[in-house]
């Protein structure tokens, strides 16, 4: 078989013809499938992260500062993504050229908890109890808005936390978190979570 | 053997091309994007979305074979009962004795009772001291309660317990929380005649609440001789309250209460006249329990949880009665100590008081009043070595309990995570099965013939002490991409004193009747081992798109003490050795299609079982869901479709039964949209 194959007659041309046919089906089919693949996915659902991103942005939205808060300003309105990112990219996409409170909204991803003190949200992606306290302890009394997808995350004295129920993505409220630190959250933001730890009643509405 | 692979590389060489094309970004991204912009926070609650197949980070750090079913796992299985769920899971062994009953293993050992295999549903165990294991007929919690259940393959002794000897199932109902808002769900087909739930959870401040009620009937299997005596049906309500009761203390409390019956045919033997009859019967089943759970956190990430139980079984039938109560206290703790060390330790105390109803002279427990217990403490310390990276876990549980008086369970484990997302981890632990009724005061006795008269009693031994086992584990899981993950598990198992015949011998009884007997005692005859592996991925191919499967390999070997060579004990190490499928293979694929239609295949192999007259065979379900709106679903499922019907364990009085195909349609409103 390692002779040099001689050049194609008409006849073994033909014989050739058959199977390439074959392939170009299988090809076809994986085109088709390959376009259909992504309109598939578009039609269909923006995926749980798309979502919790959107929702990223929302919370700054309706979270305010107190006058009182001593806490930096940065120049910029930095959501932070502590630790490994499932986030991915539609959060970049979606903070484009958004501001909040007249700052430039930016996606940062800080591995280390006490880097992110100076963020305005932190989207903490670890779901083991302990690294989650480990991360709240660096955040403690940074007013950073703390989000979770840990199931513990509120009773581990977290802030807010996604709730996948059934296909479709929620956030509950650990109030006596928020009021340890300068945080105001709006009474749309609790309207709207499904559950709200510490006391239904909402403060000072934006 | 090919078959099933054949079919399973032709499943992951179809998908394959697929993987490569959806890694395209979606031409319309910009378009989501702009969608979700627009969005309101409230609107965003409302839009479906696919969710990423992640494991729960608690797997990472858990140094044994864990596998958990989660809520969406659990609704597109299309399965109705608990045990149908737990056949997708790699190293359980799930087969169908009859309609109502189950015979679960983990890494071998099933049985109709499931005996090493501890069931708890929210801490409370669903074991049974009368015949050492479960009674899956009363284990009833509407599936759509259910948050997830953990499968510990492997000891948990340590831990849980005894009795958790080959594994644990863990079964965790949602939180009342999550449970907010009014369901109605109902399914009805030809096997499957009725299924249905009711539930509404409410709240008053911070105390949520969700009550609930579940019935269904299930039409018999096939039997030899069509008399279709093993019908089923329950009727279960219950409720379940969750209270923040302040910032550092929650309360749970929960409550069922079900009523049912359920058919089988025994094999009975009867003095008057002499003569081994089979009776077809029902056992009426009833009961209920209470449990309050007390969970407080300290500052600094300690914690204390406090439970207590009531659980009450009633079960009538042809062959005996029985009532049981079941009064359990537990407490755990957990604190960090300088060093660290994170140490876990609690105690607990059950009290069974039981009452045996003989309804046939031929089967027995004596006494017929009995209270069981065990007082049990354990401690297990996990050091992290090099944080993040090497933990070692040791620790023991020591218990008493009045079969066999004290007994330890010691384990050792190391963590290693080289990466955040892999694990690689090993084990080596002591585990027990205690003895239950069954070992140490059963009087079962049979008839061999009328003329003349020979009769049989398999006798309890008071003396019979515990199964032992010595277990030898290790694995590695890993994110191998971003959407595919491996699990694999390995283990050498070593059992001493299993349960088996002791040495016969013959006497002579005058009453109640005068016969020649051949007394067949219960003894700690056999001796043996296990070896196996396990292979679980899971592979997100594209995001509406998933698919996973596992393929379990287990070796088992066991032989008679030897005290009891060459005696009736090697008929017991036959059936250990023949009862477990020495190969399972499943494969599942969940499609995500637009317009909220999803769709499921599970594919099943599993080979044979020569001491249960059952081969090898392969099935499959398939299951599809519409959700129609914010409210409602539809829903379609098949099972064991590859057959009209097929056999998988050998039942009570050696019947095997066909199980059948079936179909069934059902559909689900939510008042939330949820």
């Amino acid at each position: 078989m390692t002779m040099a194959q001689p050049a194609p007659t008409q006849r073994s041309k033909r014989r050739i013809e058959r199977p390439a046919l074959s392939w170009l089906r299988v090809v076809l089919a994986v085109l088709v499938l390959c376009a259909l693949a992504p309109r598939l996915t578009a039609q269909t659902r923006p995926s749980q992260y798309d979502v919790e991103g959107a929702y990223l942005l929302n919370f700054g939205k309706f979270t305010q500062l107190t006058a009182a808060s001593q806490a930096l300003r940065r120049a910029t309105f930095d959501i932070c993504i502590l630790g490994r990112d499932p986030i991915g990219k539609t959060i970049d996409k979606l903070a484009g050229d958004e501001t909040i409170d007249r700052r430039k909204v930016r996606i940062v991803r800080e591995t280390n908890a006490s880097q992110a003190r100076t963020c305005a949200i932190a989207f903490i992606s670890a779901r083991d109890d302990d690294r989650i306290r480990e991360d709240l302890n660096a955040l403690a009394d940074s007013d950073v808005l703390t989000v979770s997808e840990s199931p513990d995350f509120l009773n581990d004295g977290g802030m807010i936390q996604f709730v996948i129920q059934d296909d479709h993505v929620r956030f509950s409220v650990n109030l006596d978190a928020v009021r340890k630190t300068h945080l105001i959250l709006s009474s749309q933001l609790l309207r709207v979570a499904l559950y709200v730890k510490g006391q239904a009643q909402p403060e000072v509405a934006k | 053997m090919y078959k099933p692979c054949a079919k399973y590389a032709a499943l992951v060489l179809l998908a394959a091309p697929l993987a490569v094309c959806a890694q395209r970004p979606p031409k319309n991204e910009q378009a989501q994007v702009q969608q979700l912009k627009s969005l309101s926070l409230a609107d965003l609650g409302n839009i479906q979305v696919t969710t990423v197949n992640k494991e729960p980070e608690d797997v990472w750090q858990t140094p044994a074979a864990v596998y958990v079913l989660t809520e969406n796992d659990i609704r597109r299985s299309g399965a109705t009962t608990l045990p149908n769920l737990l056949r997708t899971v790699p190293g359980v062994e799930v087969a169908q004795v009859q309609n109502n009953y189950w015979a679960v293993g983990i890494r071998g050992f099933g049985s109709q009772f499931s005996r090493g295999v501890l069931l708890l549903i929210d801490g409370r165990s669903a074991y049974t001291e009368l015949f050492e294991g479960v009674y899956w007929d009363v284990q009833d919690v509407p599936l759509d309660d259910i948050e997830r259940i953990e499968i510990v393959r492997g000891p948990g002794g340590t831990i849980w317990g005894a009795n958790a000897v080959n594994g644990v199932i863990n079964i965790i109902t949602k939180d009342a929380h999550d449970t907010q808002g009014a369901l109605a769900t109902g399914l009805s087909g030809h096997v499957n005649r009725f299924n249905g739930t009711l539930r509404e959870g409410l709240h008053h401040r911070d105390f949520y609440y969700r009550v609930y009620a579940h019935a269904f009937l299930r039409e018999p299997a096939i039997d030899p001789g069509f008399a279709g005596y093993d019908r089923w049906h329950l009727v279960h309500g219950g409720f379940r309250a969750d209270w923040n009761a302040s910032q550092r203390d929650t309360l749970t409390l929960k409550g069922n209460i079900y009523t049912g019956q359920s058919g089988q045919q025994v094999g009975l033997g009867v003095y008057q006249p002499l003569a081994q009859i089979a009776v077809n019967g029902t056992q009426d089943i009833s009961g209920g329990d209470l449990n309050l759970h007390w969970d407080h956190h300290y500052q600094g990430g300690s914690d204390l949880r406090v439970q207590a139980y009531f659980d009450r079984t009633n079960r009538h039938g042809p062959q005996f009665g029985e009532t049981r109560s079941k009064f359990d206290v537990d407490v755990v703790d957990r604190v960090f100590l300088p060093g660290r060390n994170e140490v876990i330790w609690g105690a607990g105390i059950r009290l069974e008081p039981s009452h045996f109803i003989q309804t046939q002279a031929t089967v027995d427990f004596l006494p017929h009043n009995q209270t069981d217990y065990i007082y049990s403490a354990f401690a297990q310390d996990t050091l992290q070595v090099i944080p993040s990276r090497l933990n070692l876990v040791a620790g023991t549980k020591l218990e008493y309990n009045n079969f066999s008086g004290f007994e330890y369970q010691p384990s050792v484990r190391l963590l290693l995570n080289p990466t955040r997302h892999s694990t690689l981890w090993g084990a080596v632990s002591r585990a027990v099965r205690t003895p239950g009724r069954l070992d140490q005061d059963l009087q079962l006795t049979g008839v061999i013939s009328s003329h003349p008269p020979l009769i049989d009693r398999v006798e309890g031994d008071p003396l019979f002490q515990s199964e032992i086992l010595i277990g030898y584990e290790a694995g590695y899981r890993q994110l191998l991409t971003r959407n595919l993950f491996a699990d694999v598990a390995a283990f050498h198992n070593r059992y001493e004193k299993l349960e088996g015949y002791g040495i016969p011998f013959y006497s002579l009884i005058t009453t109640p009747i005068t016969a020649t007997v051949l007394n067949v005692p219960i003894a700690n005859s056999v001796d043996g081992n296990t070896d196996g592996i396990e292979i679980a991925p899971d592979w997100k191919v594209t995001p509406w798109w998933d698919l996973k499967g596992n393929y379990s390999y287990l070796h088992i070997k066991t032989q008679p003490r030897p005290a009891f060579a060459g005696t009736v004990a090697q008929v017991n190490a036959s059936s250990y050795n023949g009862t477990s499928p020495h190969r399972e293979t499943t494969a599942q694929s969940y499609f995500d299609l637009p317009h909220g239609f999803n769709f499921n295949l599970d594919y099943r192999f599993v080979s044979r079982i020569p001491f249960q007259g059952v081969g090898s065979y392969q099935t499959g379900d398939a299951h599809a869901e519409w959700k129609m709106d914010g409210n409602w679903r539809l829903f379609v499922t098949g099972r064991n479709l590859l057959q009209p019907q097929h056999q998988e364990f050998n039942g009570e009085n050696g019947n095997r039964v066909g199980i059948r195909r079936e179909v069934f349609a059902g559909l689900t409103w939510t008042s939330s949209g949820r």
